[in-house]
């Protein structure tokens, strides 16, 4: 490598060190700005002016007193269910423009819910590993087409209307953010709380339990935006990059991931949320983050395809 | 670490709340475990009726409990408030301005039928009735629970509005003095729940017409004639087979502001001869389960107070 070639190199690890290190604050902010509109959570009101009809990247509830934007898994089944269906040119869109932009760096940096996940999982006590786990990640794929893409188009009323399956059945985000602040504030919607409060409270009970147990399991087994961005980790331009002349293969960042990613066999893999633990726990600092268009990557790639080969 | 501290705090008292809200919603106990909850977790800010209310008497301040307690009274006696029911087309014109004179002078009338256990028991169940619409009374004028998070709250008036129905004839808010009882339901186009009760809506507007009542519906996305949207409507309305009469409303209208107001659909009011809304919003489909019964029975309470 010549020299500005290694000086890059060290201002983008100054970088991703930094970055790595302030995660948990902008993961604050990110769930902040999110939420911005904070009167409305003793008000009991939504925020319903214009905002909303931009969508947020992260998993945040549009029923979420101090929303700034739409959640965009409820949009896209709004979208589908409704009785003109259209495919939601706009809003998938913009899922894939962020697919591409950021990838799964939205899942480890800019998610309310990731955060709430991150937080839970550092109350002390025994933790599991997911590694005997793995075939779950395929659930939420599943939950992605049949609740989020498939049952609102196929299952409507007289009147040709679906429901937005994944938010009325499943999403424990919508508890926790719509729900129970909306209820602790207005009388009339407490009183209309019913069964499937019930149901919804159990399964966002269960995550909380789950998030102290594992890590992030929302995010690995369930979560449908999860699994619709994790489809673009390869092609967005947000990457891991391992420079393979530093690397010592100790396996200490194999060791470190609590996606249970080998970021020097597979950098972008779909479950790699951009945690950074990985750059923390390399000796030799070989794991940088990365963006934007680069050949030398995929160089790289090819050099560490090269060693596995040998 | 301070930052953890308080989301372990927050994540705590949510679960908290969670367990208060998500025991049965219609029983006394767990609402009055939420409200409690409600006025030492969020910030001084929310106004609480229960705290501001200074009263000595046990009774609760929510209206549905106090007409469910109503309800509870006359079905613990069931058969002999029955009789008295019953009676009441025979009975004189009520002479005094209240519920609970006017069951007492009901009671009066038929005492020639009564054994003197019954009537002992009827009356005792009127003095508790008594209490009870005195406290309701007491509630309604000074209830702040807000609805939707708006000023305007139960018991106070639904706004005054001057609009037209989808044929064009002209509907104001005089309805509410033609009526015992009104129903308004809110809802819009792309409402999925709205949409599936309409057929029920229109149901239980022939049941209401025959006690006097009315509903009328009012659809947040054809303010100010909108062409599309009316014609969407309906659409909806033909194919759901309901016919009652839905509005037209300016948006920059009192009425108008207060629909956009709200965030929960569908919604519906009770509202009585005065105008005045009765009760807490309904919100959610009134299919299945107990909600079109509870509404019956506050509908019930209303057309009744409204014969006095």
């Amino acid at each position: 490598m010549d020299k500005s070639g290694k000086t890059g190199n060290s201002v983008k690890k100054g970088i991703s060190f930094l970055l790595a290190r302030s995660r948990c604050g902008i993961q604050f902010l990110a769930t902040l700005l999110t939420n911005i509109h904070l009167p409305n959570f003793f008000k009991g009101k939504i925020y319903q002016g214009s905002g909303k009809t931009v969508c947020v990247p992260g998993l945040n509830c549009y029923s979420c007193p101090g929303a700034a934007g739409s959640c965009p898994i409820g949009a896209l089944q709004a979208v589908i269910g409704s009785s003109k269906f259209r495919f939601s040119y706009y809003i998938t869109g913009f899922l894939i423009l962020l697919g591409v932009l950021l990838g799964r760096f939205i899942c480890g940096f800019l998610c309310p819910f990731g955060w709430f996940q991150d937080l839970l999982h550092k109350i002390p006590g025994k933790k599991f590993s997911t590694k005997k786990l793995r075939p779950l990640r395929y659930l939420k794929y599943a939950v992605l087409l049949i609740l989020v893409l498939i049952l609102p188009a196929v299952i409507t009323n007289s009147a040709g209307m679906g429901n937005p399956f994944f938010c009325k059945y499943l999403c424990p985000q919508g508890v926790l953010e719509g729900a129970i602040p909306l209820a602790l504030a207005d009388s009339g919607i407490r009183s209309a709380l019913g069964n499937l409060f019930a149901w919804k409270s159990v399964v966002l009970i269960t995550v909380i339990v789950l998030s102290i147990l594992f890590y992030r399991p929302f995010c690995k087994w369930i979560c449908p935006l999860g699994a619709f961005y994790s489809l673009f980790n390869r092609v967005s331009l947000f990457q891991m990059q391992v420079d393979e002349s530093k690397c010592i293969s100790c396996g200490k960042c194999r060791k470190a991931c609590k996606m249970d990613v080998d970021v020097t066999q597979s950098p972008n893999h779909p479950e790699c949320i951009r945690c950074g633990a990985c750059i923390h726990a390399c000796p030799t600092q070989a794991v940088c983050y990365h963006y934007g268009f680069n050949t030398n990557k995929t160089k790289q790639e090819y050099e560490i395809k090269g060693d596995v080969k040998k | 670490m301070k930052k953890k501290m308080v989301m372990l705090l927050l994540v705590s008292t949510m679960l908290t709340g969670a367990y208060g809200c998500s025991s049965s919603a219609t029983n006394a106990s767990s609402s009055a475990t939420a409200e409690t909850i409600a006025a030492e977790t969020t910030a001084a800010a929310i106004t609480d009726s229960s705290a501001a209310s200074a009263d000595s008497s046990d009774l609760p301040d929510d209206l549905n409990e106090l007409f469910q307690m109503e309800n509870d009274i006359f079905a613990e006696h069931n058969t002999l408030w029955e009789k008295v029911f019953a009676s009441m087309d025979k009975a004189t014109p009520p002479a005094s301005d209240d519920y609970a004179s006017f069951l007492a002078a009901t009671i009066d009338a038929i005492k020639e039928e009564l054994s003197e256990e019954d009537l002992a028991t009827l009356n005792a169940d009127v003095e508790q009735i008594r209490k009870i619409e005195d406290k309701m009374t007491e509630v309604q004028s000074t209830d702040s629970d807000t609805i939707f998070g708006s000023d305007i709250s139960a018991g106070e008036k639904f706004p005054a509005f001057e609009g037209t129905d989808f044929d064009g004839n002209a509907i104001s808010d005089s309805i509410f003095s033609e009526h015992a009882v009104t129903l308004v339901n809110f809802w819009f186009n792309e409402c999925s729940p709205c949409v599936e009760e309409l057929p029920t809506l229109s149901e239980l507007n022939k049941t209401l017409q025959e006690k006097g009542g009315t509903l009328i519906g009012i659809n947040t996305e054809v303010f100010d004639n909108n062409e599309d949207a009316i014609a969407a409507a309906k659409e909806l309305l033909a194919t759901q087979g309901a016919s009652y009469t839905n509005l037209i409303l300016s948006s920059d209208s009192e009425a108008g502001k207060y629909a956009s107001g709200i965030m929960s659909f569908p919604t519906t009011l009770i509202i009585d001869r005065n105008g005045n809304i009765v009760g807490d919003p309904i919100i959610g489909n009134l299919n299945g389960g107990d909600n079109l019964q509870n509404l019956m029975d506050r509908i019930d309470a209303v057309i009744a107070a409204d014969q006095k």
